[in-house]
C-alpha cells in the first residue's frame, strides 16, 4: 500500500463511516472532516493530502466554496464530489475550478475505484511524476523509429 | 445451395433413422437439442432445411417454428410427428394455407420414409417476397426522406418500415410495406436492372432503423465467425444514423437507451477483434462510400478508453456515451452557425458557437444521464494548455474523461479533413508540439497503444 492520504468531508457521520470502511484496507491514511472549514484547515496544514472526497452541501463552508479556496491557493489536489439530482447548477460552478470525478448519491457506485484513481493521480501530482504518460517511446516503437 | 440439414429430434431411434436417410443422400447433418441450439446453428450456418419433430424439446416446437419463420424464412421446414399425434396433425397435412401460415413446407408421419423426405426436400420453397406490384407514383418532399445505400443494406428478411425508390425530385414509389417479407435478391434486382444504388425511407422512421441496427449488430457480434469489416460497417451506419436522429429529433429517453446499447456493442466489438485499430487504419478503402466523423470520434474514444490503464467498463461506457452526445448543444445554435467550423465564422459568430458546450449541458440537465456524461459534453472543448473553452481550464482541472473525447474528436476531424489514415495522422500530429500540447498525454499514449497492440495481434 502506497503512503497515500485521503480526506473525507461530510457532515453526515454515517456516510463518512461507510467510505472509511470501504477504503481502510486499501488506503494507508484516511482523515475526516465534518464541514468545509475543518477540511480547509486540514488541507492547509497537511501538504500530503492526495485526494479529497466531499459532499457538496455542508454547513459553515460548502464543498464548492472549499474547492474554490483550495484552488486559489494553487493546491491541485483531486476533488471528488458526491452529486445527486438537482445539483447540476452547483456542479457547473464547481467544475470551473477543476473536479476530478463524481459519485452518485445515494448509490455510491464505483466509489472505491474512483477514489483509488484520485489518490493515484494526487500522488503523482505531489511527487511531480508523470513519466508513465510519456508516449514518445510507444510512438517510436510503433513506427520503428528507434 | 447448401446441403446442410438441421435435425430437431428427441427420440434416439428416429434420430438415427433420419440421420441415415439424409447422409445417404449426401447431406451434412447437424443436430439440435433445444431452441437455443437451433438459434445458434441457424445463425452460424446457411441451412437448406430443418426437420422439426412435433415433440421437440419439451413442446417448444411452435416457438422454434415461429423463430425460424421470422428470422430464416427461406429455410425449408419439415415437421414430423409420431402416431400418437395423428388426430392432431393429419388434417394439417392437406391444409396448404395452414402449413404456409406456420412456415412449414410439409408434414411427415414417423417412422421417417426416405422417398417422402427426399420428395419434400426436393420441393422448391419460395420466400414469398411481398413487393408491391403496383408502382404508383407518390409526390412527397425530398426532405422527408433518408437514404440507405443498397450495398450497406443490413436487414433480416422483414421490412421494418416502408421502403421507397426515388424516381425524380419529390417523386417516389413505395416498393415494400412495413412488416412484409422481402428478398435481398429483389433489392439487388433493382440495383442491377434499374441502376439504382439507394433505397429511401421516411426520416420519421429513422429511430426504428437505429434500433434495428443496434439489434442487428448485437446478433452479428454473437456469431462464432465474426466478419469484422461487416461489423464495422454496421457500426458506422448505426452511429451515423444515431447522430443524425439526435440532430433531427433532439434527445429522448429512447435515444438514450439506444446510446447504452451502442456502448455495449462497441465494447463487445473491440473485445471480439483486437485488430480493430488496423482495420480503422484502412478506413478509406473499407468505407469507400464515405464515413461519418461521428463514427470515428466514437470508435477512437472507445479505443482510448479501452487502453487507459486506469479505466474500467463503466468508464468506457461514460466515454462512448459522451462521444455520441458531445455536440448535442449545437441543436440550439442558429442553423447558419451550427453547420460551420469555428474558423469559418466571424468573431461574433464564434462567440455564439462557443456556447454550444454549455447549451449541451443545459439540454442534458433534464435527462436521466450521469454527471460524467454531462461533464464530457460540457468540457469537450477544454484544452490541456488552457486555450480551450468555455472556461479555459488547464491540465488537471479538466475532467479526465472529457479529455478522451477532446482528443478523439479533434484527431478524427484532422484526419477526415486531410484525408489521412489514423497512422499517417499520428505522424503529422505527434511531432508538432503546438498541437500535442493541447491534449492529455495519457490519452495520446492509450491511442498509440491501441494501434501497437493491433499490429502485434
Amino acid at each position: 500500500m502506497k503512503d497515500q492520504t485521503l480526506l473525507v468531508v461530510d457532515d453526515e457521520e454515517s456516510i463518512v463511516e461507510i467510505i472509511v470502511e470501504k477504503l481502510e484496507s486499501k488506503v494507508s491514511n484516511i482523515l475526516t472532516a465534518s464541514n468545509g472549514q475543518e477540511a480547509l484547515s486540514i488541507i492547509i496544514s497537511n501538504s500530503y493530502i492526495d485526494c479529497v472526497i466531499s459532499d457538496i452541501k455542508m454547513p459553515v463552508l460548502t464543498g464548492v466554496e472549499l474547492l474554490k479556496i483550495v484552488r486559489q491557493r494553487e493546491i491541485e489536489v483531486p476533488f471528488i464530489f458526491y452529486s445527486g439530482l438537482g445539483d447540476d447548477e452547483i456542479i457547473k460552478e464547481a467544475v470551473k475550478h477543476g473536479v476530478f470525478d463524481f459519485i452518485s448519491k445515494p448509490s455510491l457506485d464505483n466509489l472505491q475505484t474512483t477514489i483509488l484513481r484520485g489518490l493515484s493521480t494526487g500522488f503523482k501530482i505531489r511527487k511531480n511524476d508523470f513519466s508513465n504518460n510519456d508516449f514518445m517511446n510507444d510512438y517510436q516503437k510503433l513506427f520503428d523509429l528507434e | 445451395m447448401s446441403q446442410l440439414v438441421l435435425i430437431c429430434e428427441s427420440n434416439p431411434e428416429s434420430l438415427d433413422s433420419i440421420r441415415k436417410i439424409l447422409k445417404d443422400e449426401g447431406r451434412v447433418v447437424l443436430k439440435a437439442s433445444d431452441k437455443k441450439e437451433v438459434k445458434n446453428f441457424a445463425e452460424d450456418n446457411p441451412l437448406e432445411a430443418v426437420i422439426l419433430d412435433f415433440q421437440f424439446a419439451n413442446n417448444s416446437v411452435f416457438e422454434t417454428l415461429s423463430y425460424l419463420k421470422i428470422e430464416h424464412p427461406s429455410t425449408k421446414i419439415i415437421m414430423s410427428y409420431s402416431a400418437e399425434y395423428e388426430n392432431l396433425l393429419s388434417d394439417l397435412k392437406s391444409d396448404e394455407e395452414g402449413m404456409k401460415s406456420l412456415g412449414v413446407l410439409g408434414i411427415t408421419k414417423k417412422p421417417y420414409n426416405k422417398e417422402e423426405i427426399n420428395s419434400l426436400l426436393g420441393q422448391k420453397f419460395n420466400v414469398e417476397s411481398q413487393a408491391i406490384s403496383s408502382q404508383e407514383e407518390l409526390s412527397i418532399l425530398d426532405k422527408e426522406f433518408s437514404t440507405i445505400k443498397i450495398n450497406n443494406f443490413y436487414f433480416d428478411n422483414i421490412a421494418i418500415f416502408d421502403l421507397y425508390l426515388r424516381i425524380s425530385e419529390a417523386k417516389y414509389i413505395k416498393v415494400f410495406h412495413k412488416g412484409t417479407i422481402f428478398s435481398i435478391d429483389e433489392i439487388n434486382r433493382y440495383k442491377q436492372e434499374k441502376g439504382i444504388d439507394y433505397l429511401y425511407f421516411k426520416t420519421n422512421d429513422r429511430k426504428s432503423y437505429v434500433s434495428h441496427l443496434n439489434d442487428f449488430l448485437e446478433k452479428t457480434l454473437k456469431k462464432n465467425n465474426l466478419n469484422t469489416i461487416k461489423a464495422l460497417k454496421i457500426t458506422e451506419g448505426l452511429i451515423g444514423n444515431y447522430v443524425n436522429e439526435l440532430y433531427f429529433q433532439g434527445i429522448s429517453e429512447e435515444l438514450l437507451d439506444e446510446a447504452d446499447k451502442i456502448c455495449t456493442n462497441t465494447y463487445d466489438l473491440l473485445r471480439r477483434d483486437r485488430k480493430i485499430a488496423t482495420y480503422l487504419d484502412d478506413f478509406q478503402n473499407i468505407f469507400q462510400e464515405g464515413i461519418s466523423r461521428a463514427f470515428l470520434t466514437t470508435v477512437f474514444s472507445s479505443l482510448i478508453a479501452s487502453n487507459l490503464e486506469w479505466a474500467n467498463r463503466m468508464t468506457h461506457d461514460f466515454v462512448v456515451k459522451g462521444a455520441l452526445l458531445h455536440d448535442l448543444g449545437k441543436l440550439d445554435l442558429p442553423e447558419n452557425i451550427r453547420t460551420k467550423n469555428l474558423n469559418e465564422l466571424d468573431p461574433e459568430e464564434q462567440a455564439i458557437f462557443k456556447t454550444h458546450p454549455e447549451k449541451g449541458l443545459e439540454i442534458l440537465s433534464t435527462c436521466n444521464v450521469s454527471q460524467q456524461v454531462k461533464q464530457i459534453v460540457y468540457q469537450h472543448h477544454e484544452l490541456v494548455n488552457g486555450e480551450g473553452y468555455p472556461n479555459g481550464l488547464f491540465g488537471m482541472r479538466i475532467f479526465p474523461l472529457a479529455k478522451v473525447v477532446t482528443f478523439a474528436s479533434d484527431f478524427s476531424k484532422f484526419i477526415y479533413q486531410n484525408k489521412l489514415s489514423p497512422l499517417d495522422g499520428l505522424k503529422h500530429f505527434i511531432p508538432d508540439r503546438t498541437i500535442v500540447c493541447r491534449y492529455d498525454s495519457a490519452c495520446i499514449k492509450a491511442f498509440i497503444k491501441s494501434f501497437a497492440r493491433s499490429k502485434s495481434n
